[in-house]
């Protein structure tokens, strides 16, 4: 009974020390089905693991093993070092939030008493739980009026936020959510997503997510777990990590051919070097053998290019990017749509911030490469581009939307991430040769 | 010859054998054994559907006891107990025993998976989920077993009449006994009958319908609690 009190003292100061840790464990079902096999997993505090994979490779019967619904027929299971066996069912659940793809709200009950429910069982007055309720009520942003209603009579995404509030009710250490959001539409979709890394970010929660879409793996984890058929880990890592460099075919096929662009979808624009540009108000106006302007209208916005070699014709613009919020890959985007090789930066008000140069766009896509082969912890995968020209060309773009397979590159250990594993590397690194080092250097000289 | 006279004369109203005496007898064997039959059914629908075990408990017992002739049966009880009110209340539960078992455990099992699923996923024990979550979810179906099985007792509690037990069922064997004279009795009876059917039928239903309403209502206490805490809104 000790390790009941334990983690009841654990659930109150929410140190953020909880971690759940998979050792070795199987789950065959009676009828012979083997769900999950040998897996060894854990699952780190005040982050946000999503295990992603195909229907049927034993996600859910992961999930479950931790709240105990499904018990492990092999190995073990422990919470912050706590076997699972030894906390009460119960106790257990109670500190763990639960959301499920179906809602699963109790149709008798307004969405009041639905997240009163575990403060409920928890003891708590009748007051206290109805005030955190509507605390929470509209934390997941419902309108309070909401609270006597019927889960019947509220939206699908409606019911997802109280589904949400229900479990977050009793502040509990850990939220495990099944596919919590593939019931609804893309659009609501986005907004739970981002209500729940919203949440995570502000109440600093432990968050295990199911989910079978890789891009809600990749835009929701801090840490995916990519799974195969037989509840095995196929690669296991950040969500820059798996797109940079899948581990084998099944991977690789999973996060989709152009998962070098997509990563690109993960990093900021902001920070990449936004050089000035003339602007005027009409294409007429540009001298001849002067460079390209920007025409812009009465408020400084982006209208379209004037070129000198096309005379007074107003060039269209191409795509432009926010020079704040934008990603690297919208970047990229505007560089190439337009007419003369420069992207259009805005403010957020519209008006024109600058441009950046297509070669400047490229090259941030290769530094971020290098970036992410670093965190990888290897110098060796800067190695093959040493010898690359320091100006950014079209190939660098090829290159980096290309196959994964590269001989050179660090394979990544499977399963046991914290783990370093001594075969890591073909070649060990050159001491001292920072990876981050020459990228900067090229930049320099490039600008 | 007028159908009515019977019922219409106010002298067989009144008495120790008056149409009000039996039609308090057969209420109270109804009575009797839907109760009977509801405290053996319901907990064991409630074990059966709840633990989704045993599904061919129930539907072997509720196929037996289907199969089994009533009249048989009391005789049969008749038999070995002799006459009385026991042997006809034992019967007619036996007879009530099947709906109310089958609609029982069809309600637990069949309470909204999602719902069950969740409230023991968020630390419910067993006997909280049974009262918090299935109970709730089931009662419309437990309501219409009751329902279905008075209304089968009501109609087959005239058999008490030949266990000697009175009844509504008295009119129709006595009336049966007089020839034809004995008519307007026989109607009496089976109208009488008719028309308890008809009341049990529509209570249970109001029954039903108020206790869905009441498990899809807020407290009173709750509203007032609420218009509290939001004063814009209320
Ligand atoms: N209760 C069960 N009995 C037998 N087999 C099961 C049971 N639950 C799941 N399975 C099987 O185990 C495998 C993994 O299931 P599950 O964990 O639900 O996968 P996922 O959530 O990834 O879709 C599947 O082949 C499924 O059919
Ligand atoms: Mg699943």
């Amino acid at each position: 009974m000790s390790s009941v009190s334990l983690r009841a003292s654990v659930a109150e100061d929410d140190d953020g020390q909880a971690v759940i840790t998979f050792e070795a464990v199987s789950k065959t079902y009676r009828d012979g089905t083997t769900a999950v096999s040998e897996l060894d997993l854990v699952l780190p505090s005040d982050q946000v693991s999503v295990l992603v994979g195909p229907s049927g490779c034993g996600k859910t019967t992961t999930l479950q093993m931790i709240n105990r619904m499904i018990e492990p027929t092999a190995g073990s299971i422990s919470w912050d070092g706590t076997p699972l066996p030894q906390i009460r069912r119960t106790t257990l659940r109670r500190q763990m939030g639960y959301v499920i793809q179906s809602g699963g709200l109790f149709p008798h009950r307004t969405v009041l008493d639905n997240i009163c429910t575990v403060p409920t069982l928890l003891g708590w007055s009748r007051a206290r739980s109805r005030s955190r309720a509507l605390e929470l009520l509209s934390l997941v942003g419902l309108d309070r009026s909401l609270a006597q209603r019927f889960p019947a009579q509220l939206s699908g995404g409606q019911q997802q936020r109280v589904g949400v509030a229900r479990a977050l009710a009793a502040d509990p250490v850990l939220l495990l959510m099944d596919e919590p959001f593939s019931a609804v539409d893309p659009v609501v979709r986005a907004d739970l997503q981002e209500l729940v890394k919203g949440l995570q970010r502000e109440l600093g929660k432990t968050i295990v997510m199911i989910t079978h879409d890789i891009d809600e793996a990749m835009i929701m984890g801090d840490q995916v777990v990519i799974m195969r058929v037989g509840g095995r880990i196929a690669q296991m890592g950040t969500p820059d990590e798996i797109l940079d460099r899948p581990l084998d075919d099944f991977v690789a096929g999973f996060v989709g051919r152009d998962r070098g662009y997509r990563a690109l979808t993960f990093a900021p624009a902001a920070g990449l070097p936004v050089a000035r540009i003339r602007s005027v108000r009409s294409a007429a106006s540009v001298a001849t053998g002067s460079s390209p302007a920007v025409v812009v209208d009465g408020e400084g916005r982006p209208l379209g290019w004037a070129d000198a070699a096309h005379g007074s014709t107003l060039l269209p613009l191409g795509a432009t990017f926010a020079a704040e919020t934008d990603t690297l890959r919208a970047v990229v985007d505007a560089a190439l749509s337009s007419p003369v090789g420069l992207a259009v930066a805005v403010q957020s008000s519209g008006r024109l911030a600058g441009v950046v140069s297509a070669a400047d766009a490229l090259e941030a896509v290769r530094r971020r490469r290098l970036q992410v082969a670093e965190r990888h912890g290897s110098a060796v995968a800067a190695a093959p581009d040493d010898g690359d020209a320091p100006s950014a060309d079209p190939a660098t773009l090829h290159e980096e939307a290309g196959p994964p397979a590269d001989p050179a590159a660090p394979r990544q250990e499977v399963g046991h991430p914290p783990t370093p594993s001594p075969d890591r590397r073909t070649t060990p690194p050159p001491d001292g040769a920072a990876p981050a080092g020459p990228a900067d250097d090229e930049r320099e000289a490039a600008s | 010859m007028n159908v009515f006279s019977f019922l219409l004369d106010a002298e067989n109203w009144a008495g120790p054998s008056g149409i009000w005496v039996r039609i308090g007898q057969h209420v109270f064997y109804s009575v009797a054994s839907v109760l009977l039959a509801a405290l053996v059914a319901i907990p064991l629908g409630v074990l059966i559907g709840h633990t989704r075990r045993g599904d061919a408990v129930v539907s072997g017992l509720s196929n037996a006891a289907r199969a089994v002739p009533t009249l048989g049966l009391l005789v049969l009880v008749v038999t070995l107990m002799g006459s009385g009110y026991l042997p006809v209340v034992l019967a007619l539960a036996v007879l009530a025993v099947p709906p109310v078992l089958v609609n029982t455990a069809a309600g637990f099992r069949g309470a909204d998976p999602g719902a069950v699923h969740a409230g023991r996923a968020l630390g419910m024990t067993g006997w909280q989920l049974v009262r918090q979550v299935e109970l709730p979810l089931a009662v419309p179906l437990v309501v219409s077993g009751l329902r279905s099985a008075s209304l089968q007792v009501v109609a087959t509690a005239t058999v008490a009449a030949l266990a000697a037990a009175g009844g509504l069922g008295r009119f129709v064997v006595d009336g049966q006994n007089l020839g034809p004279g004995g008519y307007p009795q026989m109607f009496a009876g089976a109208v009488l009958v008719a028309l308890l059917a008809v009341l049990v039928d529509l209570g249970l239903g109001g029954l039903g319908w108020a206790l869905q309403r009441r498990t899809g209502r807020i407290s009173r206490e709750d509203r007032d609690h609420l218009a509290t805490l939001q004063p814009g809104t209320a």
